[in-house]
């Protein structure tokens, strides 16, 4: 069997005193890609914020363990250390620092080795080629002045150049037009291996048309309500979330 | 979310801090008096409008007041200041004999390999006086000359009477009139119609005795046509007396010319740096201000553009870095006084550990001064909240065929900011620090490299120890 | 005695005297005491507001201790010559529809006006003051007032001060006021005339979550002089401002904007912004900016931002093309140009009375 990457267990977490998440459990295996859906406020960027160990976040009750260690109060720079990595929905801007730049920086302090300039800039070349990505991203402030289909395409570069263990893509896929769709999942079926795996966050289906989805998890008021295969995404299609609300007992 | 404040220690100056013991070999007594003012002069064998300069430059000192505005200068007591220390030892070309205590202290601060390296010449001010000049041979056979003021004023001495201390008279405040009484050491250079000198030029100050001030004056004349890059470094170890600087730069940019006039500021926390600079810019030409302040107790410091000629351009961009004892008021003046004639000012600020950074300015638009544009852009950064940062900004416009605009924001690091860095595996610190670097960006990018190593330093410096 | 002051409006912070931006002076002197016959109070008094005359108004402006940014000797002056004075309550939970309005005219007969306002929202009240200047007749009028406000817990105050004197006329007035937690103080200001008008307001967040607001707009002709002086302090955590500034210089007119976001250590979780544009519709004008932001704590966040410009010429020409005359073409950038403040007033025929006084003002140009 393969090895049990993220296990979430009973997890309950708050912000400024609102309860979001109520009871939440996940396990990821290396190899899987999972779907987590669910409305609007149900609580899904915030579960990804709160793998990542978001500060604003609290986790009030259960624990969360990454390839069998608890990380439940860990850095967050601990945890992407450990090969966690979060794409994120709405990622900030750094400016002054070039992407290549922070990249290398980003290599280097993951892997507690130097990273040399040459080699990584050729490397980095390499992989925006094959997501037939401009090459001038490299030299451009990290996200800073980018559309909203260039961030989500320096997400996904950035965790090809980083190869994390688990990736999450909160929302990767929304708002993009054809083109950043092509490349985002490029880059997703790039990366996806035996050795690691992605959890995708997303209110939409249209990237799962050209990956297989292992697991489709719905996460509604905090809880995930229902699990199961590719089917469960039509049947959300067909219904909407509100016929799941009978299933969380509501 | 608890909101966490940030400590921030102290940088480490050991570096900047070395000093040697008793280099000098002749000092004047304390205080500021004619005699004193004429006893300078006659040191050092000046022709007699120079000394007159100097005694007009004294009665004004005594006329003036402090300035209103600004930090507090209380600490200043004019009385107990030496004015002129001299070095012991007279002016060197070559390297090898300037005298070992000196040298070493200019070669741990890394001058003169910085001129093996990359410059065209290099000059070296230690206390009062310059100690070393050395100018590249393809420089002087182009006609280019890069000289300490003194030799200035005998070899030069039509060209020195016509231009010194006529952009900045002794009468605009106090420490210019104190500066015109006392002045000593500094450098002149003057670039001939059409050159481009294509490798930088550098002086670098030295501050080495206690108690004591430093009044160098500087003149460049940027002949038509003709392109400039000059660098000056300041540093000075710290004793518990307050020094002060006072020095003055006075930059000529002819017609179609350009400079660009680089500072690299890291005094010793107990100096007073009341330093003036300005540049008369003729037509078409182009002058660019980058200006780095890190040290010092308090700095007054505004270069100020002259736009003078139709065409003419101007620059600022600068940065300041204020930490505990610090009160750094940095800014920049510009006068549209020729129409379509254009300025670009670029600041940022970082003030932690109680001090305090103030950004101020003036942009003054001349009736006559038609088809201005200025773009106006400040970003100070908080690190912590027993620190200041203000922004006063004033525009003065007389002409409504104009294009004025201006910007400032004030916060601290996004904490959103933080951890998305953190997500990528660095820590706080790290985080941070990439942060300061990517927002002190716009300065770094525009030095020469081992300039903005330094600078990139001095930030980690800064930062390190901080606890999150 | 000789009413002549020098240093008002002075600047927070003071920068190179050569700018003369620090503070200004009042040309020429202000008439001592004289009666004021007129009764500004329009229309009647709704319930849940209360209105006194005169002699409560010193009890109120020391209990409330409000620090209206004029000089002592000024303070002194309003105080000694006080010929108008009011204090309007506003009962505590009370929300008043109407605008309580006041109306100084002044004329041959009341020729000096020097009106002391004070304002209280008490608890979780709401309300709109609106207090107009106008002349009858050019005839060297002198306006000298001080209007405070303040709004209690919850409260919401807006005060609309409109001033429209005619070229000859004086005008120095000072707005100061407060806001206690979750309290709201709005205040729009129309700078419009006076051959030399200086003003200024001053609020101060004192309790958390609350906001203040100073929205203005400012017509500069002829050789008119306008001084402002603006500043809103952050006191309390989570404190919201902004100061929004639109003005239109023409002939030979001379300006003088300060504006002030101050963030005192303590404000955390403060926003402040200020935006100042000023259009320049002549080549002789005077136009003097500075924009403060002065801040003593970390987590707050301050921008500022100002521009001064031409007229857009472009603009000009395409209402033009649409058969306008220059004139009007003018008067429809220029109203364009103040709108987003001109919609805070919400009473119609005010508003319509502005109009009318801009376009009057505008109509050689």
């Amino acid at each position: 069997m393969s090895k049990l990457l993220l296990k979430v267990q009973n997890l309950h977490a708050s912000v400024e005193d609102k309860v979001i998440i109520k009871g939440l459990d996940l396990q990821i295996n290396e190899g899987e890609v999972h779907v987590i859906m669910g409305p609007n406020g149900a609580g899904k960027s915030t579960l990804a914020n709160i793998i990542m160990g978001h500060p604003n976040y609290k986790v009030t009750e259960g624990s969360i363990y990454f390839e069998g260690e608890d990380i439940t109060e860990a850095r967050t720079d601990e945890r992407a250390k450990k090969g966690l990595f979060l794409s994120f929905q709405a990622p900030e801007e750094i400016s002054g620092i070039t992407m290549e730049n922070f990249m290398r920086s980003s290599r280097a302090v993951l892997s507690g080795e130097e990273v040399k300039a040459y080699a990584f800039h050729k490397e980095l070349m390499l992989i925006m080629d094959e997501l037939q990505m401009d090459r001038n991203y490299a030299v451009r402030h990290v996200n800073a002045g980018f559309s909203g289909g260039e961030k989500k395409k320096s997400e996904i570069l950035q965790m090809l150049v980083l190869n994390p263990k688990l990736a999450i893509l909160d929302e990767t896929d929304s708002g993009l037009d054809v083109d950043a769709v092509k490349t985002v999942s490029s880059g997703i079926n790039q990366f996806k291996n035996s050795r690691n795996a992605i959890l995708i966050i997303t209110h939409n289906t249209k990237i799962l048309d050209k990956l297989h989805a292992d697991f489709v998890h719905v996460l509604m008021d905090g809880k995930i309500v229902k699990t199961g295969g590719t089917a469960l995404i039509d049947q959300i299609y067909e219904t909407g979330f509100a016929s799941m609300e009978s299933i969380s007992g509501k | 979310m608890e909101k966490r404040k940030t400590f921030v220690k102290d940088v480490d100056r050991t570096l900047y801090d070395m000093k040697d013991t008793g280099a000098d070999s002749y000092r004047v007594s304390k205080g500021l008096t004619k005699d004193i003012v004429a006893e300078i002069s006659a040191m050092k064998d000046e022709p007699s409008w120079m000394l007159e300069l100097r005694l007009d430059s004294l009665k004004t000192y005594h006329s003036l007041s402090m300035p209103e505005w600004g930090p507090s200068l209380h600490e200043l007591d004019m009385d107990n200041l030496i004015t002129y220390v001299r070095p012991n030892t007279s002016l060197k070309e070559n390297w090898d004999e300037v005298p070992g205590d000196i040298k070493s202290t200019f070669e741990r601060l890394g001058i003169p390999q910085a001129e093996r390296e990359a410059l065209a010449g290099v000059g070296a001010q230690y206390d009062s006086e310059v100690v070393y000049h050395h100018i590249k041979e393809e420089m002087i056979r182009q006609g280019v000359v890069y000289t300490d003021m003194e030799a200035a004023v005998k070899e030069y001495e039509p060209m020195i009477r016509e231009y010194f201390m006529k952009l900045l008279p002794a009468k605009t405040h106090k420490f210019l009139a104190l500066h015109g009484a006392v002045w000593s050491g500094g450098s002149f250079v003057y670039v001939p119609q059409g050159v481009d000198v294509k490798i930088p030029l550098q002086s670098y100050f030295r501050f080495n005795a206690p108690g004591a001030g430093q009044f160098e004056h500087t003149l460049i004349i940027v002949d038509k046509g003709a392109k400039l890059h000059f660098i000056e470094g300041c540093s000075a170890p710290k004793y518990n007396t307050v020094n002060l600087h006072a020095g003055a730069v006075e930059l000529y940019v002819r017609e179609g010319a350009s400079l660009r006039y680089s500072t690299i500021e890291n005094w010793s926390k107990n100096m007073m740096n009341l330093n003036s600079k300005m540049a008369l810019v003729e037509k078409n030409a182009n002058m660019e201000w980058v200006s780095g302040t890190f040290g010092s107790h308090i700095t007054m410091l505004y270069p100020a553009s002259v736009l003078n000629g139709e065409g003419a351009k101007t620059e600022f961009t600068g940065v300041s870095f204020a930490a505990e004892g610090q009160n750094l008021d940095t800014g920049t003046k510009v006068v549209h006084a020729a129409p379509h004639t254009s300025s670009i000012i670029n600041s940022r600020s970082i003030s932690k550990g109680g001090g305090v950074a103030v950004y101020r300015s003036a942009v003054s638009v001349l009736p006559q001064a038609h088809h201005v544009k200025s773009a106006v852009s400040c970003e100070s950064l908080m690190l912590d909240s027993v620190s200041r940062s203000d922004t006063l900004p004033v525009m003065d416009i007389r002409n409504d065929e104009v294009d004025i605009g201006h910007e400032a924001k004030i916060g601290r690091i996004s904490e959103e900011a933080i951890f998305y860095l953190m997500t990528r595996g660095l820590d706080e610190i790290e985080a941070k620090a990439m942060i300061v670097r990517g927002f002190v960006e716009p300065i770094t990018k525009e030095l020469p490299l081992e300039y903005a190593v330094e600078m990139n330093n001095l930030i980690s410096m800064e930062l390190e120890g901080s606890i999150g | 005695m000789k009413n002549v002051f020098k240093g008002i409006n002075e600047i927070p912070v003071k920068t190179w005297s050569w700018l003369s931006v620090n503070d200004t002076e009042l040309k020429g002197e202000f008439p001592s005491w004289a009666a004021y016959k007129e009764n500004p109070l329009t229309g009647s008094v709704p319930e849940g507001v209360e209105i006194l005359v005169m002699e409560p108004l010193q009890t109120y402006f020391e209990k409330y201790k409000l620090e209206p940014r004029a000089k002592k000797a000024f303070q002194t002056y309003m105080q000694e010559n006080r010929n108008s004075g009011y204090v309007i309550r506003i009962t505590k939970g009370q929300t008043i529809e109407t605008p309580i309005f006041l109306s100084f005219k002044l004329d041959e007969s009341s020729p000096v006006l020097v009106d002391n306002v004070f304002i209280l929202a008490e608890e979780n009240s709401r309300a709109t003051v609106i207090i107009r200047y106008s002349p009858a007749g050019s005839l060297d009028l002198s306006h000298s007032g001080l209007t405070q406000v303040y709004a209690q817990n919850g409260a919401e105050l807006n005060l609309i001060k409109v001033q429209m004197l005619a070229d000859q006329d004086r005008h120095v007035d000072h707005v100061a006021g407060a806001a206690e937690a979750k309290a709201k103080v709005k205040v729009v200001l129309a700078e419009l005339g006076a051959k030399q008008s200086i003003t200024n307001c001053n609020i101060d967040l004192r309790g958390e979550n609350s906001e203040a607001r100073i929205d203005s707009i400012y017509l500069g002709d002829k050789e008119r002089m306008l001084d402002i002086n603006y500043r809103i302090a952050h006191l309390g955590k989570n404190t919201v401002s902004e100061i929004h500034s639109r003005g239109v210089l023409a002939d030979r007119s001379e300006k003088v904007f300060r504006g002030t976001i101050d963030f005192v250590s303590g404000a955390s979780g403060s926003r402040g912004k200020e935006e100042e544009y000023a259009v320049l519709f002549s080549p002789f004008v005077k136009n003097v900016s500075a924009p403060l932001l002065l801040c003593g704590e970390d987590d707050v966040e301050g921008a500022h931002a100002a521009s001064t410009g031409k007229l857009d010429e472009s603009k000009l020409f395409y209402l033009m093309t649409r058969g306008f005359s220059e004139t009007d073409a003018k008067k429809i950038i220029l109203e364009a140009s103040f709108n987003p403040v001109l919609q805070k007033i919400t009473d119609e025929s005010l508003k319509e009375q502005i109009f009318s006084y801009i376009k009057e003002r505008l109509s050689y140009v």
